[in-house]
């Protein structure tokens, strides 16, 4: 073989790239050395819209008075699926951020199973939540995870509300609907008007479901709509089939073009009056509070001439709060100290107080007061939260395990566009779902709320006290 | 020694190792996938080719719909593509004027500089029947089109997506007419051949590449196609392509069948572009075959 002559650059470039590249990789793979830590808070958020106002109104009082700066990293994607993996990955590297939001219930459990070392890469903040009184409230007590509390809860929204159009009512001689039977009499009414009765969206899925949650819980009552969240509600419950037959009857009345509409455009439809109710939570009334603010809104028990955009609970459901609770985790690192006195801080009456009235929901202490708020309906709620007989968890909204939460989505939405054609399909994935549910819940071993007081009273068969 | 010259050494490096990089990513990949690595057994143990098993099964054969949807997605931005493109192409190659045709290419390849996100957006307000089309259909006397009404939504951003695409490749088959000499063009137009003739027997035949390239570049884009579907019904199942399946069980921590289903798209990909881009090139570029 001819040797070929190699000039001396082209070796040492080559040497140099080689050698850069095995210490690239080298640092990469090894953990860094701890850094002196910053003095600042990262917190994965993803409020990035109409919420935002109200974090930053937070984040701003947090610093004036303890002077440490908060950065917000917006991660889009609700409930935390896209947020995820990237604090995990950074829980890994030794880097976590030092708070994170999540929703109280089972979404913090896949946290868990996907973090190398399961809970105990999570501060567990059960004393802040005793300091603070958190867990003296209906909604700090369903927050704990097997006794223990991971997600500080920092609001309480409602799921089962209903919006209606009082102008479409008042023309068409409908009393605003208290009962499921009332509301199917009003879409009766409504039927040859060519108003859509019922507007809920497609484009992006979740507001079907959510439908189909509320009829289930008027029908179901409380307890069963919890046994469904555990998995451990019989599939051939009557319950499950009078609810999707309901629902059926709703879905017939959704405007045409129901598939281009996404939660937002709905809720305009409602107040153009191009739609006479729509099923949604009280982040709907924050919508319309900020965007539309000449149109008035008013409570079911509190209806005056000018209102024109009714807020009532979901009929059949009064006297049930459906919870949806935001919530701060704090993974363990070097920063955890300061994510500890973050979520302490959001989590306390002080902060909740700062942080709920822009935000749409309340605070989760009944004590708090109502002047707080500036929408009459929010002060209402107040006093049905206080009121309530019983609280749940909303499915669509946190209470199922993510994939389950998923696969009734999809099947909602298909069951909502083919009616009848789809109705085996649904309860099938309804058995799926449920035995699905069980399973992951009896992997985790956990279960809503403590030993001594388990949420609802319920205390499902896996629990270990 | 094979080598010619050592000189492109250090250049071949710095790529070598990011290629590397995709090649570990797909090892990686692969590897989950013969895995039991999921929210429902979350242990690395190896189970073999049970996942793409399950892959089929899972969620009442949610796949086998994403590969349908997928496929018809491709096959039909393919033939529309070509077309649409094709008629672009030939429409702006009539202009004698450069300025005319660079301005006209450059309006006609604009939907594509808008990120999908946004013309689905877009595309999402002119489905909807107050703000949208339907508001003309019904001035016009016309019934209203569910848009995306069940599958019609496939059909409905399949047509998007062609909107979005159109133009690319009508560049394509236009650098491909501006590489025909411009001599036999000439004889064509001594010889009295009309704008027709000289198009569909002259400039058409001759831009092969235009077609080979117009068709691999549409069979990646539908079977990447991600943005556009997510961006206007979210993880719809009328619309469910293969990458919104994968991103989906990612998303819940379904890893392995989330890994699997990427490999199979890989495998895909490459069944299908490779072979073709190919053969092609050797048919109609090299003229071997």
């Amino acid at each position: 073989m001819r040797g070929v002559k190699i000039p001396i650059w082209v070796v040492v470039v080559a040497v140099v790239v080689i050698i850069a590249i095995i210490v690239a990789a080298v640092l990469l793979t090894r953990p860094p050395a701890p850094a002196p830590a910053p003095r600042k808070i990262s917190f994965y958020t993803w409020w990035a819209g109409l919420e935002r106002f109200a974090i930053d109104y937070l984040i701003g009082n947090f610093t004036k008075e303890t002077g440490i700066p908060v950065e917000k990293t917006a991660v889009p994607g609700g409930a935390g699926v896209n947020a995820k993996f990237a604090i995990i990955a950074l829980i890994m590297a030794g880097k976590p951020p030092e708070a994170f939001q999540v929703h109280c219930g089972p979404e913090m459990i896949s946290y868990f199973m996907a973090s190398p070392n399961r809970e105990k890469d999570f501060v567990d903040l059960t004393g802040i939540g005793k300091e603070i009184d958190i867990l003296a409230t209906p909604v700090g007590q369903v927050c704990l995870l097997g006794g223990k509390l991971y997600t500080i809860p920092v609001n309480l929204h409602r799921a089962n509300l209903i919006l209606m159009n009082k102008d479409i009512l008042d023309r068409y001689g409908i009393t605003p609907p208290r009962t499921l039977d009332e509301l199917k009499a009003a879409c009766a009414k409504l039927k040859d008007t060519g108003i859509p009765c019922m507007v809920q969206a497609g484009a992006d899925l979740f507001t079907v479901l959510h439908m189909w949650e509320q009829i289930f819980l008027a029908v179901a009552g409380p307890r069963k709509f919890i046994e469904f969240m555990y998995g451990t509600l019989d599939p051939n419950d009557p319950s499950i089939k009078q609810a999707t037959e309901i629902f059926l009857e709703f879905a017939k009345t959704f405007p045409g073009d129901w598939m281009a509409l996404d939660w937002t455009t709905a809720v305009a439809r409602i107040v153009e009056g191009k739609g006479a109710f729509h099923v949604d939570g009280d982040w709907a009334v924050g919508l319309i509070f900020n965007v539309y603010p000449g149109v008035k809104m008013c409570h079911i028990d509190a209806i005056t001439p000018d209102c024109k955009i009714i807020v009532a609970p979901f009929p059949g459901t009064q006297g049930i709060y459906n919870m949806v609770i935001d919530a701060v985790g704090v993974p363990k690192g070097p920063n955890e100290d300061l994510g500890r006195e973050f979520a302490k801080y959001f989590a306390s009456r002080k902060g909740q107080s700062i942080f709920n009235p822009y935000k749409g929901s309340i605070a989760a202490y009944p004590d708090l007061g109502k002047d707080i708020y500036f929408i009459e309906v929010q002060k209402k709620m107040v006093d049905e939260y206080a009121a309530s007989t019983a609280q749940v968890f909303s499915l669509t909204h946190g209470a199922l395990f993510s994939d389950v939460w998923d696969k009734l989505l999809k099947k909602a939405v298909e069951l909502a566009q083919y009616k009848e054609a789809a109705l085996e399909s649904w309860y099938e994935t309804i058995r799926d779902a449920l035995k699905l549910e069980r399973t992951l819940w009896e992997q985790s071993g956990l279960f809503i709320g403590s030993c001594e007081k388990p949420f609802a009273g319920i205390l499902p068969p896996w629990a270990k006290c | 020694m094979p080598l010619k010259n050592v000189y492109f050494i250090p250049m071949i490096i710095v790529p070598l190792v990011f290629v590397t990089i995709l090649w570990y990513g797909i090892a990686w990949n692969l590897y989950l996938s013969v895995t039991s690595y999921s929210v429902y057994n979350p242990r690395f143990e190896f189970v073999g080719f049970k996942t793409y098993e399950d892959l089929f099964k899972f969620r009442g054969g949610e796949f086998v719909i994403a590969i349908v949807n997928t496929i018809i997605w491709a096959a039909l931005l393919v033939l529309l593509g070509n077309l649409v493109g094709l008629l672009i192409a030939t429409a702006i190659f009539q202009f004698e004027s450069s300025k005319i045709r660079s301005g006209l290419i450059s309006f006609f390849i604009y939907p594509l500089a808008i990120s999908l996100v946004a013309s689905g957006v877009i595309w999402r307000w002119l489905f909807d029947s107050i703000k949208g089309f339907n508001v003309y259909l019904t001035k016009l006397g016309l019934s209203e089109i569910q848009w995306l009404s069940g599958y019609n939504a496939l059909w409905s951003l399949i047509g998007v997506s062609v909107w979005i695409y159109g133009g690319f490749i009508a560049l394509l088959y236009l650098a491909a007419f501006y590489n025909i000499p411009r001599d036999v063009i000439d004889s064509a137009l001594v010889d009295g051949a009309d704008a027709l003739t000289l198009m569909v027997k002259i400039v058409i035949p001759h831009s092969k590449l235009g077609l080979l390239l117009g068709t691999i570049f549409s069979l990646l884009f539908a079977l990447q196609m991600f943005d556009l579907p997510y961006s206007v019904l979210f993880t719809n199942p009328f619309t469910m392509t293969i990458v919104i399946y994968m991103y989906n069980m990612f998303a819940y921590m379904i890893v392995n069948i989330s890994a699997a289903a990427c490999i199979f798209l890989i495998a895909m990909s490459a069944v299908i572009v490779i072979p073709y881009a190919t053969y092609g090139i050797r048919k109609w570029i090299l003229k071997v075959i």
